[in-house]
């Protein structure tokens, strides 16, 4: 067999261990192969990112010490299977895997308080860079932006979107007349000579309607 | 192996790279190596060259944006000197296209037509003033890290209250181009992100990049002088005005060193809808009121509280109406 069909093969239990599919002696080889092998670790985290996005799961990374998590829901579950016996209660035991290694992923997987902004943790910090408190961009204060807001009249109208113009066509999601203040403050800012950072992102993404979003479940209107 | 992890393993070499760059605190082998601070450059320095190569940097490249949890892909181009200087075009959703130079930008939609920002050829004049120091940031290195295949510096640029974004920036430390940017919140959540997955360029910064020539200091009583008759009462500390132009439509560009806001001041048409109340995309926040006869649009990289008060505290000159 040769490096390629190698490698093939070990992604394809990769992938089954995902689903939940790779019988444990094989599970616990692999997580043997995972802990010494940086490549199949990256694989690894790759496709649970890759998984989480699909799902419209931000912030789902791994933890580096999920391999060791894994392993050891396996090393207890052995000592359980072993108590309880052979024979039929393999097929028992051999759940009792399956649901102790997602238990272990969910563990590793650390919980987003928010679905749509990760908030900005250790993980977001660079190697080299000290550990910081998560708010350490931020000068210490008890304000929160809401209290910071002036208390002014109501306004009078609620948001308003263009009704009327060649630009609103049902699938054309951008309003032309933010667009063009857009362009407007993006171009006065690039001019002046400031330093600025990439100039005209926000206007050439694509605007998506807010019932396409992951958060609209949840919601009513946008914020 | 199941359909869908054919999928993702095909969706996983595409991403892997992005992916990697932006999430550290993967298993072993995706950290990228530590390095050592480079102390001989101040924070202040590093945006200096970032400043620089971000409008003289010949470069071509593909960034992801994360809003809102809105996920975007963009190629963006920039060739100096050329009739399009900045090309930025969508990859996903939407096919969008945003190309030209300075007051000739122009955005271009699915369907050919475009938009260009228009009032620009009617100002009646200019004014442009020095950029103010951030005075209401903390600058601070905090280390180093790989984005995009590339040894990036990482700068800190920490607000000192509520009316600006934090942000982290990974500066490319051979072009001195901006690989990935993080805008934080007050709460200290990640607002939005921009990160480059692919970068092409031979641009190297200069040591000492060197410093555009800074245009007069002006205060708003030598803009009142020239016909702008309007001023923002309460606006927050720190941010003065850098560019007032004024014609048939005022535009004041407020800056705090770091980040902008743009006020107009325009008149009320009725080809078009009046915008009133806050639009928030990402960092960005809008509020539009009706005023004095006049559609005022504040915008600007800040947080919702920022723009609110200076569209709040917009008055004429002449006292003639409440806010």
């Amino acid at each position: 067999m040769n490096d390629d069909s190698t490698s093939i093969e070990i992604k394809q239990q990769l992938s089954a261990l995902m689903d939940g599919e790779l019988d444990p002696q094989r599970t616990r080889f692999l997580l043997r192969r995972i802990a010494s092998d940086e490549q199949l670790a990256a694989n690894w985290s790759h496709w649970h990112t890759a998984r989480a996005c699909l799902r419209g799961e931000s912030g789902g990374q791994l933890r580096p010490d999920f391999a060791r998590s894994i392993s050891l829901a396996l090393a207890n579950d052995t000592v359980s299977r072993r108590a309880v016996g052979a024979g039929a209660w393999r097929w028992v035991g051999g759940l009792a895997v399956a649901a102790s290694v997602a238990v272990a992923v969910l563990l590793a997987v650390p919980l987003n308080p928010a679905p749509n902004f990760p908030a900005l943790a250790s993980s977001e910090l660079p190697s080299s860079v000290p550990a910081a408190e998560p708010a350490a961009l931020v000068a210490a204060s008890s304000l929160t932006e809401r209290d910071l807001r002036p208390s002014l009249d109501r306004v009078t109208q609620t948001v308003a979107r263009t009704a009327e113009g060649r630009l609103t066509s049902p699938a054309l999601r951008i309003d032309p007349q933010l667009a063009s203040y857009l362009l407007r403050h993006n171009a006065a800012v690039r001019g002046s000579g400031d330093v600025s950072f990439l100039p005209f992102v926000q206007v050439a993404a694509p605007v998506r309607p807010w019932s396409m979003l992951p958060a609209a479940a949840n919601e009513s209107s946008p914020r | 192996m199941c359909v869908r992890w054919v999928i993702v393993l095909g969706l996983s070499v595409t991403l892997a790279p992005s992916m990697a760059a932006g999430q550290v605190s993967s298993p072993a082998g995706l950290n990228p190596p530590a390095l050592e601070l480079d102390a001989a450059i101040s924070p202040a320095a590093w945006l200096g060259r970032m400043n620089h190569a971000l409008t003289a940097a010949d470069f071509e490249g593909t960034l992801v944006y994360l809003r809102d949890g809105q996920l975007d892909a963009l190629r963006i181009e920039q060739h100096p000197g050329s009739v399009d200087g900045v090309r930025l075009t969508s990859l996903s959703g939407e096919n969008v296209e945003v190309a030209g130079e300075l007051e000739n930008v122009r955005l271009t939609v699915s369907d050919g037509v475009s938009l260009w920002p228009s009032a620009s050829s009617a100002r009646s004049s200019i004014l442009r003033a020095r950029q103010p120091p951030p005075a209401h940031y903390e600058l601070v290195s905090v280390g180093s890290d790989r984005v995009a295949g590339r040894q990036a510096q990482v700068i800190d640029i920490r607000p000192r209250d509520g009316f600006r974004y934090g942000y982290r920036l990974w500066i490319d430390t051979g072009s001195s181009l901006l690989l990935k940017s993080l805008t934080i919140g007050s709460d200290g959540r990640a607002v939005e992100q921009v990160m480059f997955t692919e970068l092409s360029t031979d641009f190297k910064s200069p040591a000492t990049a060197e410093a555009p020539p800074e245009p007069a200091e002006v205060s708003m009583a030598s803009a009142h002088s020239t016909g702008v008759n309007w001023q923002v009462l309460d606006a927050p500390e720190g941010f003065l005005p850098t560019l007032i132009a004024d014609g048939n439509r005022t535009h004041l560009l407020y800056s705090d060193g770091v980040a902008r806001v743009s006020v107009y001041i325009d008149p009320l048409s009725s080809q078009q809808a009046t915008m009133s109340g806050l639009i928030s995309r990402g960092a960005l926040n809008s509020f539009g009121r009706v005023a004095h006869g006049k559609q005022i649009i504040v915008l600007g990289e800040v947080p919702a509280a920022t723009v609110e008060r200076f569209a709040q505290g917009l008055v004429p000159l002449d006292g003639s109406g409440s806010r």
